[in-house]
């Protein structure tokens, strides 16, 4: 039922399926701004989509995209219903001016052109990005992959093009780090053309960071993106005349299958070179009274030349109106500081006066008027009418009771494949590596070279490289999810629960991008508007089990847990998600206060991902995964090996060969009794001499730390040398436990190794050291502890060194606390 | 001796990477790639909350 308090209709009350007319946003700060440049102005038609499983937040339909608001902000617009026969929309669309001043010809330039490429988030700016460049920089669809610039060379005609790709913006605003960063870039880096890459499927809301480099007086190309999908929607758009109206040359691309690609290069050269007929400064024309106040503010701003030749006067003026705080700071060195800020204070009242609006929603409305007219006259209507959306699948896959449960089986989906699917080239690559162990093993005589390559490189390289497979399928999995747009949806159905442990929704997508890398996962947080929502998101996301850890899980499962793999990987991940709630929990309780920030999230459509992004993802991952083999891991297990085979104690060695021997020539045993006593002879040995060495003796030092979780020290040794990373546990183990990957066939694999390991001093001498409790504990301490050195300093950049350092104990405490209660609590049992 | 004098190279090798490694890690980009060229973000942030 439609609730009514106080006269007014707000947009939380419109039930499911309702369409209405927006009349007015309430709020204030950042939330009201936001929501304003989303498209979120007076006279705009907004329908109620769905609400999410949890009831909360909502999904609505403004302008031909999708997004969510909470039901608490939905509260803060008020609407009115759409009265049959009345279409008329409340905008005011003026026109433009046309900017008089003829533009600078015949100056030399150089062939080199500085391009930056801006767009809003999702609107395939880095899909474009690598088309032209050839670059293989992360793509997803959803908004906030890229949170850094990429820049790359391209050579094209006789010209040199630096590309620059920019972090996906709303507005050219101060609401976020980002759209502050693209400000910046443009206004001090001054790129000599600025590509705006325009999603053709959502052109109003684009349109609006347009109206922005408009006004801004810098040299613009629109690259109209997804253009196939402007097609298929139906709509005819005259997009010549619509460049001529903004005065911007407009090339359709289709980023993805490289169409338009060598069009919009050759714009750009005609637009540099200011041989492009359609390029001319135009200004919005925002109505009398708006434009009035701009040329006061531009007329004091005319008196600091040094500024003013730096940024177009009207352009500051509107920021100026818009109360832009940093612009305002700006203009703190200009001598006439005091005069400009007393005529930009006397303006905002007097349009506030006249509009009963706050200035900045003015201005927005006034833009938003300016976009709805020009398109107007440029869209075809009729084709318009005929759009048609397909929205089965997502009320499917959203649903309120089946929503949650279709999400887990994907997860459990995803890691059951992992197991299934990648045992098969697994078994192969451990074939090829036992395959090379022999051949080395024949071809080097015995020494240390010998021992360093099979033992050391071999064991331990070739401890981890078998789980390639798996990576990539878990890879595979995880590039469906971000390129169809589900995990924006997931997304969305977690929002109230992330609320509730005091994260925002957008949270999820750094934490869900943790399960790959927790480095990218990290930086991802910059998406997020608010400082402590980052911080906090920060610390969670090392309990998000990473890629790396995953040979190691499943080293533990595929030795003690034969029955159910799938299920015991799917619960630590699960164990993980509940440690970061629990986390959450109490950093909201003790270091965080609450405080709510808007979730204003855009719902990118279904796409279809294509094979070419997902297999580049898999080789991108791959290539990464087999750097990191050939170095770090590579290195790591050289140096491991060095401390487990150093000091080399010659007489205790030589008394055990003794032994051995003596064995072989007593004739009275059975050459059974003397195989079994030269084994455990052998064994005797090496245990000995691991003990004695470098390693051993660092082992000893921690293990009475770790003795109460069940662990012995080569475990100990296992998780330091796992802080640099976490694959590196695995070849550890490789090569303190000597896998042998000479043997004939698989019997004697890592695997095996540990489950034959016994305590060799101590009280549980003899005793096994892996059972499947400890094995369990040792693979929720991996989970917990000490992320890796590159995520420390990660968070580090990212938050401040107090925060890396509080995150390196929290984990770890954390990690030894759930070893021991599960160790203890578990023997008791 | 041929073989001890190779494994002493490549562990000598192993520990200046390593070293190379954890030093290059803790140091703070400066360049373009950290994305906080010119950006003022952070203090920005700081005076929002």
């Amino acid at each position: 039922m439609m609730g009514n308090r106080n006269c007014h209709i707000y947009l939380s009350d419109i039930p499911t399926g309702e369409s209405v007319y927006i009349t007015k946003v309430l709020g204030h700060g950042a939330f009201r701004k936001r929501i304003t440049e989303m498209g979120f102005v007076k006279g705009k038609k907004v329908k109620v989509i769905k609400n999410a499983p949890l009831q909360d937040p909502i999904e609505y339909e403004i302008m031909g995209y999708n997004m969510s608001l909470r039901r608490s902000e939905a509260a803060m617009i008020e609407v009115e219903p759409i009265i049959e026969g009345d279409l008329q929309q409340l905008f005011h669309y003026e026109g433009i001016i046309v900017e008089e001043t003829p533009r600078m010809r015949g100056i030399p330039k150089t062939k080199r052109i500085n391009v930056a490429l801006v767009g809003n988030p999702n609107s395939g700016k880095t899909t474009l990005f690598n088309r032209v460049s050839g670059s293989h920089e992360r793509v997803g669809n959803y908004g906030g992959v890229t949170v850094d610039i990429k820049e790359a060379v391209v050579k094209f005609e006789s010209y040199k093009m630096n590309f620059t790709d920019l972090p996906g913006t709303y507005s050219i605003t101060e609401y976020t780090p980002e759209e502050l960063f693209v400000r910046n870039h443009i206004g001090e880096k001054k790129p000599d053309v600025v590509v705006n890459v325009v999603d053709a499927s959502n052109l109003e809301r684009n349109l609006f960071l347009t109206t922005q480099l408009i006004d801004m007086d810098i040299k613009v190309v629109i690259a109209l993106n997804m253009y196939d999908e402007l097609e298929y929607k139906g709509i005819d758009l005259n997009y010549h005349d619509l460049g001529l109206l903004l005065g911007i040359p407009i090339v359709p691309t289709i980023a993805v299958k490289g169409v338009g690609l060598v069009a919009l290069l050759e714009k750009i050269i005609e637009v540099y070179e200011d041989q492009d007929p359609i390029t001319r400064h135009i200004h919005i024309n925002y109505g009398s009274m708006i434009e009035e106040s701009i040329d006061r503010i531009r007329a004091e701003l005319r008196k600091n030349k040094e500024l003013t030749d730096q940024y177009s006067k009207r352009y500051l003026a509107i920021k100026l109106l818009e109360r832009d705080q940093s612009t305002l700071d700006r203009l703190k060195i200009c001598s006439n500081y005091e005069s400009v800020k007393k005529i930009t204070e006397s303006e905002i009242r007097r349009l506030e006066r006249e509009y009963k609006e706050r200035s900045e929603t003015v201005i927005a409305d006034a833009k938003y008027g300016f976009i709805s007219g020009a398109l107007l006259e440029t869209v075809s209507p009729k084709k318009r009418e005929t759009l048609k959306k397909k929205k089965n699948f997502d009320r499917f896959l959203t649903h309120k009771y089946l929503g949650f449960p279709i999400f887990f089986f994907f997860m459990w989906l995803m890691f059951q494949t992992t197991f299934t699917l990648g045992a098969y080239p697994m078994e192969w690559i451990e074939m090829g590596v036992g395959y090379l162990g022999k051949l080395l093993s024949t071809k080097i005589p015995e020494g240390t070279l010998h021992d360093l390559l099979i033992d050391g490189v071999i064991g331990g390289v070739g401890g981890v490289i078998v789980f390639l497979p798996n990576i990539l399928i878990l890879f595979f999995f995880i590039s469906l999810m971000e390129d169809t747009g589900y995990m924006a949806r997931v997304s969305f159905m977690m929002d109230k629960l992330m609320h509730k442990i005091g994260l925002h929704g957008k949270s999820f997508i750094p934490l869900l991008m943790g399960f790959g890398c927790n480095v990218p996962a990290i930086m991802a947080t910059r998406t997020l508007e608010n400082r402590k929502d980052r911080i906090m998101t920060m610390l969670l996301i090392p309990f998000m089990s990473c890629s790396a850890r995953l040979p190691v899980y499943l080293l533990i499962i595929s030795a003690f847990f034969p029955k159910h793999q799938g299920l015991i990987l799917f619960s630590i991940y699960l164990i993980g998600i509940l440690i970061a709630v629990l986390s959450a929990l109490l950093l909201k309780n003790t270091v965080f206060s609450r405080q709510d920030v808007p979730f204003v999230m855009e719902l990118p459509p279904y796409r279809l991902p294509t094979m070419r992004n997902t297999l580049r993802h898999m080789w991108h991952k791959a290539s990464q995964y087999l750097r990191k083999m050939g170095t770090v891991i590579l290195v790591a297990s050289i140096l491991i090996w060095a401390l487990s085979y150093f000091p080399q104690n010659k007489e205790l060695l030589a008394e055990y060969d003794q032994q051995i021997a003596q064995v072989e020539l007593n004739e009275t045993l059975s050459s059974l009794e003397k195989e079994k006593l030269v084994l455990a002879l052998e064994l005797e040995k090496e245990g000995t001499h691991q003990e004695q060495s470098y390693i051993g003796q660092m082992g000893k030092f921690v293990e009475p730390v770790l003795l109460p979780l069940g662990f012995d020290w080569k475990i100990g040794i296992s998780l330091i040398t796992g802080l640099a990373a976490k694959e590196i546990v695995v070849s550890t183990m490789g090569v303190l436990y000597h896998a042998d990957f000479e043997a004939d066939d698989n019997s004697h694999n890592l695997a095996v190794k540990l489950q034959q390991q016994v305590h060799t001093t101590g009280k549980l001498k003899g005793q096994r050291v892996f059972t499947p409790l400890v094995a369990f504990g040792f693979m929720l301490f991996i989970l917990i502890y000490f992320p890796c050195v590159a995520v420390i300093a990660a968070i580090r950049r990212e938050a401040s060194l107090g925060w890396a350092i509080f995150t390196i104990f929290y984990t770890t405490l954390l990690a030894w606390l759930v070893a021991f209660a599960v160790y203890q609590i578990g023997s008791l049992l | 001796m041929i073989q001890n004098i190779i494994v002493a190279v490549v562990i000598l090798l192993a520990v200046c990477y390593a070293i190379y490694k954890i030093v290059q890690s803790f140091k703070k980009k400066k360049d373009c790639s950290s994305g906080c060229v010119g950006c003022t973000g952070c203090e920005l942030s700081k005076r929002n909350m």
